[in-house]
């Protein structure tokens, strides 16, 4: 339980001082915090209960990235200035530490086998997110083409000459 | 939905700037909310350039710069960018046509500037400005430092620090890492701009890699591979590793490729710098556990 409290609090310091790194406007500070928190906090659940290395990523940048979603949308900032700092604890660093020291070692198939739960994670965390995105557009965008297009033409421009909704979306 | 008029209603924070910029500087073509073809996509382009530069994910920029030429009047835009190329070709109503092409030479993450673009870009869309007055608030957004320098340092202790403990190392080992990582971000802001990317990625790590070896050679931590892991942390590419992939599942194959590759890359450079400091310590002292 210790380690947990631990594991979860340098996870939000570490994640503020990343967010700091990669020029967060400071008010967005608050929520990246709880964003990251919450991914974390997921990730350890899910590996507590399933263990293995794809599902616990998964789910927690999958929560993460909805946390984002949301807070993207009520504050009208681009997903990535919240989704950034949330999936930083999930970030393998540690695995792609220990395939670089297999592979000083001489440890050919211990650096494979990292290697390969490195690349591994990784999908894990972009599978949440897509993930989380699809379902926000779901959730979220419901007409919000045509919401746009109104926007768009709202100038002396008039409709017409807005651009035709995408054929794919 | 009603989403989008509550947007429109935060946003007045953020085009504070540019009308007044318009009321008082009156010059060209101000007024008119519309330009030639090539003034048009020349301020798109603009936007697109810098929101790459930030490092916005590909599908946003095409996606803005379609909806600013849309704002001004564009019958046709089409817009393609990868990370390092925006190119786009814009047809007006009245059939004239212009196109451009833009190389992007580096991208950093600058979620502060992002943001400020986006919101530059939804007022443009809401209502079209000027072209002048937009291109005076784009430069005002190039000039925008969310945080004091100073601040980046202390966000990199923190960073490091928090990540050798999160990984399970002991306090004292936190503190070398945050140690290291203070190096390495001065070494990364004063760098010479002949050293590329690659090049920098190598030799900060082997600097990282000796730095680990000397704090505990001299006492301050006892776990050489959890400040490692600490500091590997500051330049990882395991970020743009999950960016790439989404990348490629959002359907941008050919950018998700690119940035998949140059992320390998410097994960390889990094690798090669931490194993030659670390191979060297065990040469020169023996007996170093790795």
């Amino acid at each position: 339980m210790r380690t947990v409290i631990i594991m979860l609090l340098t996870a939000v310091v570490a994640t503020l001082g990343f967010s700091i790194l990669f020029y967060i406007q400071p008010r967005r500070l608050p929520l990246a915090a709880l964003g990251s928190l919450l991914t974390c906090g997921v990730y350890l659940l899910i590996k507590w209960w399933l263990g293995g290395e794809f599902i616990p990523n998964m789910l927690g940048a999958l929560v993460g990235a909805l946390f984002s979603e949301i807070c993207a949308r009520r504050t009208a900032v681009p997903v990535s200035v919240y989704l950034t700092p949330c999936i930083i604890p999930l970030v393998p660093g540690g695995m792609l530490y220990q395939t670089m020291s297999s592979l000083v070692q001489g440890d050919l198939p211990g650096a494979g086998s990292c290697g390969l739960t490195t690349l591994i994670i990784a999908m894990g965390i972009s599978c949440g997110i897509v993930l989380a995105s699809v379902m926000a557009m779901l959730l979220f965008h419901r007409g919000s083409r045509r919401a746009v297009r109104h926007t768009a033409g709202r100038g002396r421009t008039g409709r017409r000459h807005t651009q035709p909704p995408h054929p794919e979306k | 939905m009603p989403k989008t008029e509550s947007k429109a209603a935060v946003r007045p924070e953020v085009p504070a700037t540019p009308p007044t910029d318009a009321a008082s500087a009156p010059d060209g073509q101000a007024g008119s909310v519309t330009g030639d073809a090539r003034e048009i996509l020349t301020v798109a382009m603009e936007v697109g350039a810098e929101l790459l530069h930030c490092g916005a994910d590909v599908h946003r920029v095409e996606d803005t710069m379609t909806r600013i030429c849309a704002a001004y009047g564009a019958a046709r835009s089409d817009v393609f960018a990868i990370p390092s190329l925006i190119t786009a070709e814009l047809t007006m109503p009245d059939g004239s046509t212009a196109s451009r092409m833009r190389r992007v030479m580096n991208t950093y993450n600058h979620l502060g500037r992002l943001e400020k673009i986006n919101a530059l870009s939804r007022s443009i869309c809401a209502t079209p400005q000027p072209l002048p007055a937009v291109e005076e608030s784009l430069e005002n957004i190039r000039k925008f430092r969310p945080v004091p320098e100073w601040l980046c340092y202390v966000g990199a202790l923190f960073a490091t620090g928090g990540f050798a403990l999160f990984f399970g190392g002991s306090l004292y080992d936190g503190l070398a890492a945050a140690l290291i990582g203070f190096l390495l971000t001065l070494l990364e802001r004063h760098r010479r701009a002949v050293i590329n990317d690659m090049a920098h990625s190598a030799i900060s790590s082997f600097a990282a890699g000796l730095l680990a070896v000397l704090c505990v050679a001299l006492g301050l931590g006892s776990h050489v591979d959890k400040i490692i892991i600490g500091t590997i942390m500051l330049e990882i590419p395991g970020l743009s590793m999950g960016n790439a992939l989404r990348d490629m599942l959002c359907g941008d194959t050919i950018s998700g490729s690119l940035r998949l590759i140059q992320a390998l890359l410097r994960a390889l450079m990094m690798a090669m710098g931490y194993m030659a400091a670390l191979a060297l310590c065990a040469y020169v002292w023996g007996g170093v556990q790795v």
